[in-house]
Parts: C-alpha cells; sequence; structure tokens
C-alpha cells in the first residue's frame, strides 16, 4: 500500500527539486554576472551563518509539507482500493507518514545544499555558527509539524480540505500578528500559537531579519524541543483518528 | 452445499430513523454465485458496504470465511466497486505493481492474461481511461489476485456486451475453482447465465433468497386464449396458490405459486381455445416478486 505514497511522493519530489534547481541555477547565473561585472572575477564577500541557511530549507521543506500533509486525506477518495488491503489501517497511515516524513527532511536537506552551493560559487564562505544545531533542529522540526499539523486537520475529510494545506499559510501568518496585540485578541491569538509551526521559526530569526518574535521569550532549545514533540503528536494523532469505516 | 465463505445474519443499516438494510440474512457457499438484484436503493450497495466493513452495521453479524472481518480476511477477497475506483495518478501496471506488493497470492501471468483479454495497456494512466476501462482494470485486479472470496457491484458496468461476457466467464471460472461470488447486476439475464442462487432485495428488505432452478419450477404461467370474452373464472382468483391473474381481451394469464397442474385443469375447465404452461424466466420472477413487495 505505501508503495501509492512512494510513487506519489518521487513525483511530487521531482517537481519540488526540479524547481529547486531552477532556481538554483538562475542564482548561479546571477552570481556569476555580478562577480564578473561588479567585483571582478576573484572577488570576495564575508562570510555567512550556516544557522541562516536553514530558514529557506524550512520554508521549502513546509511548502513541501503542505502538499506532502494531505497524504492521507487523498488515501479516503480510493478507500474502495485502500480499506480493503489486508494490512491494518494504523500500519498502512504509519508507513504514509514515515515516507512523507524522509521527503520532507530530503527537501529541507536538499534546499541547505543548494544554497550552499550558491554562497560558494559567489565566493562567501559559509561559517559553522554555534547557534547551527539548534537552528537545524528547529527548523526541520518546524517543517514537520507543519507537515503533522495539515495531517491532523485534513485526514478526516474529504478532498476539498485539501485546500487547508495553502489556506494554512496566511492564517498562520495573522494569528502570528495577532499574537503581537496586546489584550484578549492577542493573548487568545498567543494560545493558538503555541500550535502553529510559523510562530516557532518566527522568533529565531526575528532580531536580525524582522520576523515578528511571538515566542522569543522561549529558550530556542525548548523551541526546538517542542516543535518535535508537536509533530510526533500530530502525527500520531493523524494515524488515529484516521477513517476506518463510514458512519 | 459447501461451508458459506461470505455469511450475512441479520444484517440491519440504519442512517438515522432511515432503515438502508433490514434484517438481511445471505449465505453464499465456496464454489457458488449469487446473484443480488433490486430495483435502485433497494440495498445492495449498502449491503456491500457493511459486508465489507465500510459501514458500521447498525445490528448483525458478518462472516468472511467463517470469521469476522480482519485486515487479514482482505488476503483472499476481492472488491469490485460500482465505480470503479483507481489511483488517478498511477498507470495500469503501477496499479498491477501496488497490488503485487500488497497481495501474496497475486499471479502476474493472470494480470497479464486479464489485461489481454480485456485489451488495457499497463502504460496507460487511469485518469485517462473511459468508464468500462476502469472497471476492467478494477477487474484485472481483483481476479489477480486469485481470491477465495469476490463481491462485485455492478461489475460489468459501462462494458461492451463482449467484455460482460468475459466478467461472467471469469466469475464462473472463479466459482469452479471454489471461490464464493457474490455479485450485483441491474441485468437479470446475467445472474440467469452466471449464478446458480439468486437474492432480490427491495426497500432493504432479502425478499427472495433461493436457488434459481427451485424458483423456476416454483413459479409458472398458465396462459389460457378464449375464443371469446373471458368467462367467470369462478372464485379462481382466491385459490391461494395464484399470485396474480391477468386479463387482457381474451387472453387469461395465471401466475401460479405450486400445484400448477390443479389451476391449469381449473382453466380448462372454463373451455379455452387453446392452454399452455409456460416456465418463468427469472426476470418474470424478479418483477413479480418486487410488485408482490410493493403491493
Amino acid at each position: 500500500m505505501e508503495y501509492v505514497e512512494l510513487l506519489r511522493a518521487r513525483r511530487s519530489l521531482s517537481w519540488h527539486l526540479g524547481i529547486l534547481a531552477i532556481l538554483t541555477l538562475g542564482a548561479l547565473y546571477l552570481a556569476h554576472e555580478a562577480l564578473l561585472h561588479v567585483h571582478g572575477s576573484g572577488a570576495s564577500h564575508g562570510p555567512v551563518q550556516l544557522s541562516w541557511l536553514t530558514w529557506f530549507a524550512t520554508v521549502f521543506a513546509a511548502i513541501y509539507a503542505s502538499s506532502a500533509g494531505t497524504s492521507l486525506n487523498r488515501e479516503n477518495a480510493t478507500r474502495d482500493i485502500s480499506w480493503t488491503k489486508p494490512a491494518p489501517r494504523t500500519l498502512v497511515a504509519l508507513r504514509f507518514v514515515l515516507i512523507d516524513v524522509a521527503a520532507v527532511i530530503v527537501v529541507f536537506a536538499a534546499t541547505f545544499l543548494l544554497e550552499t552551493l550558491v554562497l560558494v560559487s559567489l565566493q562567501v564562505t559559509p561559517v559553522l555558527d554555534s547557534a547551527f544545531g539548534e537552528m537545524l533542529e528547529l527548523g526541520l522540526g518546524a517543517s514537520l509539524m507543519w507537515y503533522a499539523l495539515i495531517q491532523v486537520l485534513t485526514c478526516r475529510f474529504g478532498p476539498g480540505a485539501r485546500s487547508i494545506g495553502g489556506i494554512l499559510w496566511p492564517v498562520a501568518l495573522t494569528i502570528d500578528g495577532l499574537a503581537q496585540v496586546p489584550g484578549v485578541v492577542g493573548s487568545l491569538a498567543m494560545a493558538v500559537d503555541v500550535v502553529n509551526p510559523l510562530a516557532y521559526v518566527g522568533s529565531s530569526f526575528g532580531s536580525s531579519s524582522g520576523a515578528r518574535a511571538t515566542l522569543n521569550f522561549v529558550p530556542a532549545d525548548v523551541r526546538a524541543l517542542a516543535v518535535w514533540l508537536f509533530a510526533v503528536l500530530f502525527c500520531a494523532v493523524a494515524v488515529t483518528i484516521w477513517p476506518r469505516k463510514e458512519a | 452445499m459447501n461451508a458459506p465463505l461470505i455469511s450475512i445474519t441479520g444484517l440491519t443499516k440504519r442512517y438515522g430513523s432511515f432503515t438502508a438494510v433490514d434484517d438481511v440474512s445471505l449465505d453464499v457457499a465456496a464454489g457458488s454465485i449469487c446473484g443480488l438484484l433490486g430495483p435502485n436503493g433497494a440495498g445492495k450497495t449498502t449491503t456491500f458496504k457493511c459486508l465489507l466493513g465500510f459501514a458500521k452495521t447498525s445490528a448483525g453479524t458478518i462472516a468472511i470465511e467463517g470469521a469476522p472481518l480482519s485486515p487479514a480476511t482482505f488476503e483472499t477477497v476481492a472488491y469490485v466497486p460500482e465505480r470503479a475506483t483507481l489511483y488517478d495518478n498511477l498507470t495500469i501496471a503501477e496499479h498491477l505493481t501496488v497490488y503485487r506488493r500488497s497481495y501474496k497470492h497475486y499471479d502476474d501471468a493472470r494480470a497479464r492474461e486479464l489485461l489481454a483479454l480485456f485489451d488495457l495497456d499497463p502504460r496507460q494512466r487511469a485518469e485517462k481511461l473511459s468508464k468500462g476501462m476502469r472497471t476492467a482494470v478494477a477487474l484485472t485486479l481483483a481476479f489477480s489476485i486469485r481470491p477465495r472470496v469476490l463481491i462485485l457491484d455492478e461489475p460489468s458496468s459501462g462494458l461492451d456486451p463482449i467484455h460482460q461476457r468475459h466478467v461472467l466467464d471469469l466469475m464462473i471460472d472463479a466459482a469452479a475453482n471454489g471461490a464464493a461470488v457474490l455479485f450485483s447486476s441491474h441485468q437479470v439475464g446475467q445472474v440467469e447465465r452466471a449464478a446458480d442462487s439468486v437474492a432480490i432485495m427491495n426497500k432493504g428488505r432479502l425478499i427472495v433468497n433461493s436457488v434459481i432452478d427451485e424458483l423456476k419450477t416454483g413459479e409458472k404461467i398458465i396462459e389460457a386464449v378464449f375464443a371469446g370474452p373471458i368467462p367467470n373464472l369462478n372464485g379462481l382468483a382466491n385459490d391461494p396458490n395464484i399470485l396474480r391473474i391477468e386479463q387482457v381481451g381474451s387472453t387469461l394469464r395465471a401466475v401460479t405459486r405450486e400445484d400448477s397442474d390443479a389451476i391449469a385443469q381449473r382453466i380448462f375447465a372454463l373451455h379455452p381455445r387453446s392452454i399452455r404452461t409456460i416456465d418463468l424466466n427469472l426476470e418474470e420472477i424478479f418483477m413479480n416478486a418486487v410488485s408482490r413487495d410493493q403491493a
């Protein structure tokens, strides 16, 4: 059964990595032009901390997760096939989730590597900074939490629920924005922000990137742990609540 | 009779106050084919859904090969739904791979045979297939796992007459090899040709459940043609063995339940110009059963 998801993930990864490759080639071309015409060949730039690269990797992995997170929902449309296979539903769901998680990690890693490639071609030296490990953990964890959150929100419903993968982006950003507002609305939004992966990531890059710092008061290592725990919890909930029967 | 591979006992399914299936009991033995007939909304598909564990039953029990449904049950159960469900983004060959990886008894040679039988190209993507071709793919997948239990909901839906014939042959072949086949159809002729027993549902209830040959010998039509107007029937219509009497012009048709000879003698006593006894075909049996139930 998981072969279906394997094929789907392969196809989806091909598209996603293809777009990344095109973006990388574009960036490499622009970098080449900039080096030749502005600084001349052999010019060098200052170092960039590797922890910064995790931000883009997180965003790209979360974009992929928005689609991958609807995999259980997609299976609901083919229940005549998927509900009559000689395998326990929980096991099927678990295998689907494992394939998706692996694919999200591949996108995260590929984005990170391609970013590094672009920087190196720009003759920018990536520097391993002390926050890198924490940011890597937080960024990847947030992408997986995003994936798991979409699974929970969509796995019990029909095809229409797949739009949640797209709608969740502005909703999450709005909630994160409202959390900055003082008063009851802000407090409520702050409470909801606890399950908003973007709130965790925004706060990590907030001080320098201008992103919001909703959960900045929470130490980074705690936030990193939280996103992983939420990712595991949401995946477990999705696997459990995935329908086994009609009413 | 062989042990039933499909056993439904007292199955009831309610959606709120609406009873879709009402106390249905039905067994299908190994090596036999049961055709399930019924008007639209009779509860055939709901029965299948409950049988396969898609829908929660309100009451009753279901057993496949003598055991309640479990994931392992599906190793030997093949199901073809009314609207063939396929993974639209997968090719036919990829569907076969899914089945090869899912079922222990998947038979690739058999699958290739069936693809040829239904004129299917394994490179075709499911989303590009016509309704009939989707049904053909679903049937190919179903028969490729060498099932012991086949549950087919309108299995020839959208197929051309040649492929419809193939489906009946496949069912007969499966039953000959010991499988139990339960299939629904709106084409009574298909049931008559392939099935050895028939179950007729109406308004959620099972109104007929019998071996077809017994049904045919049980009910007959006595048709008498009179030279003039049909004479007084002398209370013939009240005979408990007469199910229905039709009078059209000078022709009298009496549908009898049993003891048709005695009825024929009573009609013969009315001096018709000609009289004959006709065996009912399944379509007439179906129509009689449903119209009796409606009444």
